[in-house]
């Protein structure tokens, strides 16, 4: 199911029914990296806080 | 049978739980002097210029009593990390000895059992090769501003008699792409003039691990150079982000792109431009003082100003500030405009300073609500079209 804009209006991307195994074989691009960091916060949630904008 | 994403609940900003949570971010202005004269610089050019007249040094006495101050909050908390970042004005200006004598007195001072990572945010005019060696003995982490190549950089970024600041930081951010052990990153501010393919590239030359894009601070009231009622900063940032996306393979990280599709994935921001995730930050002035997070100084003077120090007041005392609490406070579901609009919960109502307007303070949508909107957008169409290809979809 799509619900990428669904219900409240939420703006969301739907990842529901990507293969892990698919992911695991992506390139090293910027979208590979991004699916995996996904990966690894719903396995090691951490906390909501975000950090300062001023540095790195 | 194959395993497959089941897609996580959202992730709550802080500002949804019952108790500030703790400060984990300590800026530490080291030196509220600096040897460049940015035309857009939030500490001397914009709303509060307190101090370009007062530009010291922090005092020793001062840094003591700061690190004694976190150190209380650390163990009041509980906390076993924390992040210490010497800013300014300009950081190099109090030497690099002396930068690496106060890490080393921060990391002493916390309770056992604490992890604290120490960073300097720098021009890197000053930034030497002793320098490089001296911070990755110390273990500090290096970031450098800088907006893209020379003729992006040289445009904003010069010393107060106009010389150009292009050369010496390059020399530097050479040396520090070959330690990536210590390497932070890059911030650069965009500026509309500039190419946003030609500025990513003179980023990413450098190899750093991370870039981010800054928006110029600008506000309702004051809107910020090149503001028009079309999304022009949305579309440069946009062809940005086509640039880094599209490469082969990842060659940077870029803050603000990464935090909006972690966003539009349902997870969380990790900094405070973008999601309403409001940073669990305090600033600490070189008088003493603790103030709000510093870029508040583009909204109007007096806007960071708590009242407390480190002398007389615990970190907690700052933590319960009515200002500090509002900010961090600061869901944008209280403003109409963004009550309907569909990116609400990635966009967050953008950056808290950004939605400041004479009169009704910051109870608005960011002034960039527009841009955002259009970024978000188009980097949720990329993904889209990317994961339908995952699926196997045309």
């Amino acid at each position: 199911m799509d619900r990428s804009t669904e219900d409240d209006g939420y703006d969301l991307v739907d990842l529901t029914g990507v293969g892990l195994d698919e992911l695991m074989q992506l390139e090293p691009s910027a979208f590979a990296h991004s699916m995996r960091r996904i990966l690894e916060d719903i396995d090691h949630p951490q906390d909501a806080v975000a950090g300062w904008q001023s540095a790195l | 049978m194959p395993q497959t994403i089941t897609r996580p609940a959202p992730a709550l900003p802080p500002s949804a739980a019952r108790q500030p949570s703790p400060f984990r971010e300590y800026v530490i202005k080291v030196h509220n002097g600096c040897d460049l004269a940015c035309h857009y610089c939030y500490m001397y050019r914009l709303a509060d210029r307190r101090t370009w007249i007062d530009r010291s040094a922090m005092a020793e006495v001062t840094f003591d009593r700061a690190v004694a101050r976190i150190r209380e909050h650390l163990r009041r908390h509980g906390l076993t990390r924390a992040r210490a970042v010497f800013h300014g004005g300009e950081p190099l200006l109090v030497g690099a000895d002396r930068l690496a004598r106060m890490a080393g007195q921060v990391r002493e001072a916390m309770p056992p059992g604490t992890a604290v990572d120490v960073t300097i945010q720098t021009n890197a005019v000053r930034l030497s090769p002793r320098d490089i060696e001296l911070f990755a003995t110390h273990g500090i982490r290096v970031g450098v501003s800088l907006d893209g190549d020379r003729q992006a950089n040289d445009r904003h970024r010069r010393s107060a008699n106009g010389r150009s600041s292009y050369d010496a930081v390059d020399r530097a951010l050479r040396l520090l792409g070959e330690r990536p052990d210590i390497f932070a990153g890059i911030l650069c501010v965009v500026d509309l003039a500039n190419d946003p393919v030609q500025t990513y590239e003179a980023l990413v030359q450098y190899r750093p691990p991370t870039v981010d894009f800054l928006l110029p601070h600008g506000n309702w009231t004051v809107p910020p150079p090149g503001y028009s009622d079309q999304p022009r900063f949305g579309a440069w940032l946009a062809v940005a982000y086509d640039r880094w996306y599209e490469a082969p393979a990842r060659e940077t990280g870029v803050r603000f792109f990464e935090a909006v599709i972690n966003l539009l994935f349902g997870g969380a921001s990790r900094t405070e431009a973008i999601g309403g995730y409001p940073a669990a930050t305090i600033v600490i002035n070189a008088d003493g003082s603790y103030e709000d997070i510093d870029t508040l100084r583009s909204a109007y003077s007096g806007a960071v100003d708590t009242g407390l120090n480190v002398f007389d007041h615990s970190l907690d005392e700052a933590l319960h500030h009515p200002d500090v609490v509002a900010r961090r406070q600061s869901m944008v579901t209280a403003v109409s405009e963004c009550r309907v609009c569909p990116v609400r919960r990635v966009c967050g109502g953008g950056y808290y300073p950004h939605r400041y307007r004479d009169g009704n303070g910051f109870a608005n949508p960011s002034v960039y609500s527009r841009d955002l909107r259009y970024l978000i957008e188009h980097i949720a169409n990329r993904l889209r079209a990317d994961i339908a290809r995952l699926k196997g979809k045309p």
